[in-house]
């Protein structure tokens, strides 16, 4: 406690605080941009965060989770467009809300709620993490091998259209890894003879292109669809009650916390990420509610649901992320590839040996929520503004970016190449129904699955030891388990829709 | 050919050539396991998952296909799509040549008239916003991150 209450004050430094400050606001404003997604906005942040301490940094991006997770209520209550995938729930009573007469109370209850859920989540965020990341040290190289095989199958049996394509998804993430040196005996493979392929590719580059440049080229095909949005411009009346708000939250408790360990769990599942946290949430608080008929004309119940849960799913991506290395989500993984750029090996030894950072960034998630709320107090009109930004001014600049940020990794232009190839791979696979998170979480652990896969066999030849052991052994069970359930799953859903055809949805990033 | 199918046999195609490339790396000896040894097996994986693709592709069949619905909303406009990756690879390619300074503010402008309503009374906005982004970036990447942006064989 002493050490949390230590890093509490190291962030009350005016120069620590103006950075979550500037993190957090920079979240609101992209968050509440439709089609400027959280991944993007710390994306774009991230550059920035190059040339600051390490806990700055994180900081920083800490304050843009958090204030995203929270932004993209802003256009959903008063456009009835969601800001990022993590508010889509918000518009279904959100918007109206807003259209009944009530834009206030609509996005206060949303900020309010997001405020007390990623509150709530903060507990299991310092305990988890800190044993978990005690249990993770036990650990071998079989461990981790059945571990990271396990996160792969688990987030490739998530992908929303075809088992089949999440698992080439995944199997491509590992292959990206492959070129350049090899991890163990930095032996040069798959390069053509080309220098270019020598060093491999950059992580950071591959996450922008994947996520940036396919994202903003996806939203170019669909111009003009969020334009004509009707709703509610920076003259809407904002004035509401905050203590009437608040116990109109609290008069819920059940809500409250059932969506906020819902939001927690899917976050701790790794790259699912909010956008199914809040929708989740959302179906199940109108499945307990006592009047599920009335959910989509603007009650308090469905907003309070949908924004505590993605605000908690924040603290559930931190936990994978700081026990495990593994990134909860895409803008985890982000923050993973900020780690290693200040020279900070994510992973169990993280939160033992890097105290300091690991609290810090506990302190960052506490403090940025009540300061999320006074900033939306203090520049909801501006936010509101920003909303309506055209998409011809918007794309250019955020591309202008992006290029600077892989740019920056080394100051090389190698890398806006690899920005540039993995952002066509990217639209590519959107275009085509393949899921964009396996890839990115096989990028990340292809170099630690083949490390460890050849420790292992290296300290004991017997490969009986991946299922003999019992933790690998478990892992390995689990993930053919999570195989099979999804395999059990899809079919049962493509006789479903053999029954009643449905149109494609899109493809999420 | 249907997409996904023809999306199988480029995989296999694809893995085929890695195969053959990773098999040129010279190993050590007295190692139990390669260099060679995990893209390998990724590779064997992938194809066997680009079968997976096909298989599923094909036993799907034509009747599915066509009782799947359109995707509900606009029809996607991949003209300005393609604009947009022709124009950001004629930018970095022109980074080279020109500099950070003056590629950035040829794209901005490009690639906000193309997308953009097109009409010449928003010209000076674009120009004014096109400028102010190299301005922006510039002082605060170059001149207060020390980021040195890339400079060009012109300028």
């Amino acid at each position: 406690m002493e050490v949390l209450f230590t890093a509490v004050w190291a962030l009350l430094e005016p120069r620590m605080l103006l950075s979550l400050c500037a993190g957090i606001l920079a979240g609101i404003v992209g968050g509440a941009i439709p089609g400027i997604t959280i991944t993007m906005t710390i994306i774009l942040a991230l550059p920035f965060t190059f040339g600051m301490p390490s806990l700055q940094g994180l900081a920083t991006m800490i304050g843009v989770y958090v204030g995203g997770s929270a932004g993209g209520l802003i256009s959903a209550c008063l456009l009835g467009i969601p800001g990022t995938p993590s508010a889509i729930a918000t518009t279904f009573d959100g918007f109206p809300m807003a259209r009944k007469g009530q834009p206030g109370r609509a996005v206060w209850l949303g900020i309010w709620a997001s405020c007390l859920g990623g509150l709530l989540a903060g507990i299991p965020l310092i305990i988890g993490a800190t044993q978990l990341a005690y249990l993770a040290l036990n650990f071998g190289p079989w461990e981790y091998f059945s571990l990271f095989i396990l996160t792969l199958s688990i987030v490739a049996s998530l992908a929303e259209q075809s088992l089949v394509k999440g698992l080439i998804a995944s199997a491509l993430g590992l292959l990206v890894t492959s070129f350049g040196t090899d991890p163990l005996m930095a032996i040069p493979r798959l390069t053509f003879g080309w220098e270019f392929l020598r060093m491999g590719f950059p992580f950071l580059p591959i996450l922008i292109g994947v996520f940036g440049l396919s994202q903003i080229m996806s939203d170019l095909e669909k111009s003009g669809a969020h334009g004509g949005a009707s709703g509610f411009g920076r003259d809407a009346d904002m004035k509401v009650s905050h203590p009437a708000v608040i116990r109109e939250i609290l008069a819920q408790p059940v809500n409250l916390i059932r969506s906020t360990l819902v939001g927690l769990w899917i976050g701790i599942l790794p790259a699912v990420g909010g956008s199914a946290a809040n929708i989740l949430a959302y179906d199940q608080a109108k499945k307990a509610s006592r009047y599920p008929e009335k959910f989509g004309t603007g009650v308090s119940e469905g907003i309070v649901a949908s924004e505590s849960s993605n605000n908690a799913n924040v603290g559930g991506s931190l936990i994978t992320m700081m026990a495990f290395g593994i990134p909860g989500d895409a803008v985890t993984a982000v923050m993973l590839g900020a780690l290693i750029i200040h020279g900070i090996q994510p992973g169990p030894t993280f939160v033992v040996s890097n105290t300091a950072i690991a609290y810090g960034m506990f302190a960052a998630y506490f403090l940025a929520h009540p300061l999320m709320v006074i900033l939306e107090w203090l520049f909801l009109r501006f936010a509101l503004r920003a909303v309506r930004l055209p998409q011809h001014i918007l794309a250019p600049i955020v591309l202008v970016l992006c290029v600077i940020g892989s740019y920056a990794l080394n100051n090389i232009i190698e890398n806006v190449w690899t920005f540039f190839i993995f952002g066509v791979l990217g639209y590519l696979m959107v275009k085509t129904g393949f899921p964009l998170a396996p890839l990115i979480l096989g990028v990340i652990l292809g170099d630690l699955i083949e490390t460890n896969y050849i420790r292992a066999v290296m300290t004991d030849s017997d490969w009986t030891q991946f299922f003999r052991r019992p933790w690998s052994g478990a892992m390995l069970a689990l993930a053919v388990l999570s195989f099979c359930f999804s395999l059990r799953q899809r079919r049962r859903a493509a006789k479903r829709a053999d029954a009643h055809p449905a149109a494609e949805g899109d493809v999420e990033f | 050919m249907r997409r996904d199918t023809g999306i199988g046999i480029g995989l296999l195609v694809f893995c085929a050539v890695l195969y053959w490339q990773a098999g040129r790396v010279s190993a050590p000896p007295f190692v139990p396991i390669g260099p060679a040894f995990y893209p390998r097996a990724v590779l064997i994986l992938l194809a066997g998952l680009a079968l997976w693709l096909i298989a599923e592709d094909l036993l799907r069949g034509r009747a599915a296909a066509r009782k799947a619905a359109k995707p509900a909303g606009p029809a996607p406009n991949y003209r300005k799509a393609l604009l947009g990756f022709g124009l950001f690879l004629a930018y970095i390619a022109g980074m080279s040549l020109v500099g950070y300074p003056v590629a950035t503010f040829l794209f901005v402008l490009a690639l906000s008239w193309a997308i953009g309503p097109r009409s010449v009374r928003e010209l000076p906005k674009l120009v004014a916003i096109a400028a102010a982004t190299v301005l922006a970036t510039y002082l605060v990447f170059e001149k207060y991150l020390y980021v040195f942006l890339p400079q060009g064989r012109l300028f």
